[in-house]
């Protein structure tokens, strides 16, 4: 299994059908996914080729579909682009 | 390929009120540059004020609508608790007037925390993060006062004031690859924190660090089985690396592709990237840019902090070629440097990240699967591997 990206998640949801979700049987691990989640409704609201970096597609070019990137839209959709990234958001790294 | 980021305005700052400490950690990165002792050892009422007029003025030209400060050092206590209340004091009068809300963030030792001290955070909304690495047996081998003796007694009283005064906190404590994480794990939660990190030691790529590895493989077994059933444990470090995996976002610099955009303010009112940084040797952060010449959204023209930034998502070929790229985005940039070839190295952790990730990979296979309308499940392997397999048409898949 490779690491995942959202646009790796986007394909799989797609192929696997309307209303299909990622989930784990352990909370913590569930818990994360929350997050992907959301980027998933995003992207399932967006069209997943707007969230297709280059370089998930160069991750995800074993599966079909896997060349959906159009990285020129990256800028617009990748949330470290965005005017408040919600990872860069301190506290992090040198406060918790 | 790496990625552009698009910048936006400078909306946090890294403040160093305490260019010293009053204790002696053996494995610190501030004091491994020398030219931190020609700053002076506080920031003065001058560099405060003209400080707190840059973010104002900061705010007001990009319409910021939060603004974060992080008081450090050295020790930030050391600053002395008036200019904590005048800091604190007057951010709320710049938020008054711009309408932009502050974030007052502070990491210390704790030795020097008392009532008053517990006071000064409670009314002014400062949120405090600690330094202790466990238990006391593990934390004294290297957070030491200057004559050598041990500072556990004090961090944990601290810790103690403060769960009295029911003041939220964050823990921090540096990995020790010789303990056994269950001894970090058990310490904590039998003190009542559930919610903390274990950050890597700091190194640059010339270092030779003691493997972590295993170390946070069994962090890793210990953050899943607490978390079992429900929500009992949260190690940021852990979930960050996770998160990256699972297509998410870290919630640390430390991990994951992103760029290093951090400012630091120094004593003296200079201006530098990531503080961190300075591990790389003497004098290897300094600019000539400081808040009495510059603004402070100027420092995306300075050259270390552009070169920074630069590195820290343009990866080594090993990187750009690995199958983490993005959960592990290189790890922390200063342990990407090395004087031959500045930051254009692996991590000086790389085969351990490269070790944890595929163990958590492993680990999340098992238990990751997509969830489909009709109740079935397909384990996220096995959605993979049909993904790849050429002659299954996507209709089948979506029937299964």
């Amino acid at each position: 299994m490779p690491p995942l990206t959202i646009a790796i998640l986007a394909t799989l949801m797609q192929m696997h059908g309307p209303g299909t979700t990622i989930a784990s049987d352990n909370k913590g691990v569930d818990d994360l996914l929350a997050d992907v989640r959301k980027e998933l409704e995003v992207a399932n609201s967006n069209e997943l080729i707007q969230v297709a970096s280059k370089r998930s597609a160069s991750h995800a070019k074993n599966l079909p579909g896997g060349g959906y990137a159009k990285s020129s839209e990256y800028h617009q959709t990748h949330p470290y682009n965005q005017a408040h990234p919600p990872v860069l958001v301190p506290p992090y790294g040198k406060h918790y | 390929m790496p990625q552009e980021f698009i910048q936006a305005p400078v909306g946090y700052l890294l403040v160093k009120v305490a260019a010293r400490c009053n204790i002696d950690c053996s494995y610190c990165y501030w004091f491994r540059d020398k030219s931190v002792y020609a700053k002076p050892k506080l920031m003065s009422t001058a560099v405060r004020d003209q400080l707190l007029k840059r973010i104002e003025e900061q705010i007001v030209r990009h319409s910021l609508s939060e603004f974060s400060i992080l008081l450090h050092g050295g020790e930030p206590m050391l600053w002395g608790i008036e200019n904590f209340r005048h800091l604190a004091e007057e951010c709320r009068s710049i938020s008054g007037r711009t309408g932009g809300a502050f974030g007052l963030l502070l990491t210390t030792n704790g030795v020097l925390m008392d009532e008053t001290w517990l006071d000064c955070f409670e009314q002014h909304g400062i949120r405090v993060s600690i330094s202790i690495d466990g238990p006391a047996h593990i934390h004294d081998i290297h957070r030491r006062t200057f004559k050598g003796g041990p500072t556990h007694a004090s961090v944990e009283r601290a810790i103690r004031q403060l769960q009295t005064r029911r003041i939220p906190f964050g823990v921090l404590a540096v990995c020790n690859p010789a303990y056994h994480p269950r001894e970090f794990v058990d310490f904590f939660t039998d003190i009542g924190i559930n919610r903390f990190d274990i950050i890597f030691p700091d190194v640059t790529f010339e270092d030779d660090p003691p493997h972590i590895a295993q170390f946070y493989c069994d962090l890793f077994d210990i953050w899943l089985e607490a978390n079992r059933e429900e929500r009992k444990l949260e190690i940021r470090s852990i979930e960050s690396m996770l998160a990256g995996l699972l297509g998410g976002y870290s919630k640390t610099e430390a991990i994951g592709y992103g760029p290093q955009e951090v400012c630091t303010i120094l004593s003296d009112g200079s201006m530098e990237p990531l503080d961190v940084l300075r591990i790389a040797g003497d004098g290897s952060t300094q600019t000539c840019f400081n808040i009495f010449d510059n603004t402070i959204e100027d420092i995306k023209d300075e050259p270390r902090w552009k070169a920074a930034r630069h590195a820290s998502f343009n990866l080594c070929d090993k990187c750009n070629k690995c199958q983490f790229f993005e959960a592990c985005g290189g790890g922390y940039l200063p342990y990407r440097f090395s004087k031959q070839n500045g930051f254009d190295n692996p991590s000086a952790y790389c085969d351990d990240l490269y070790t944890i990730m595929s163990y958590m990979q492993s680990v999340l296979e098992k238990h990751v699967y997509l969830s489909k309308t009709s109740g079935n499940r397909v384990s996220i392997g096995e959605a993979v591997a049909l993904a790849r397999a050429p002659r299954l048409p996507r209709e089948n898949l979506a029937a299964r």
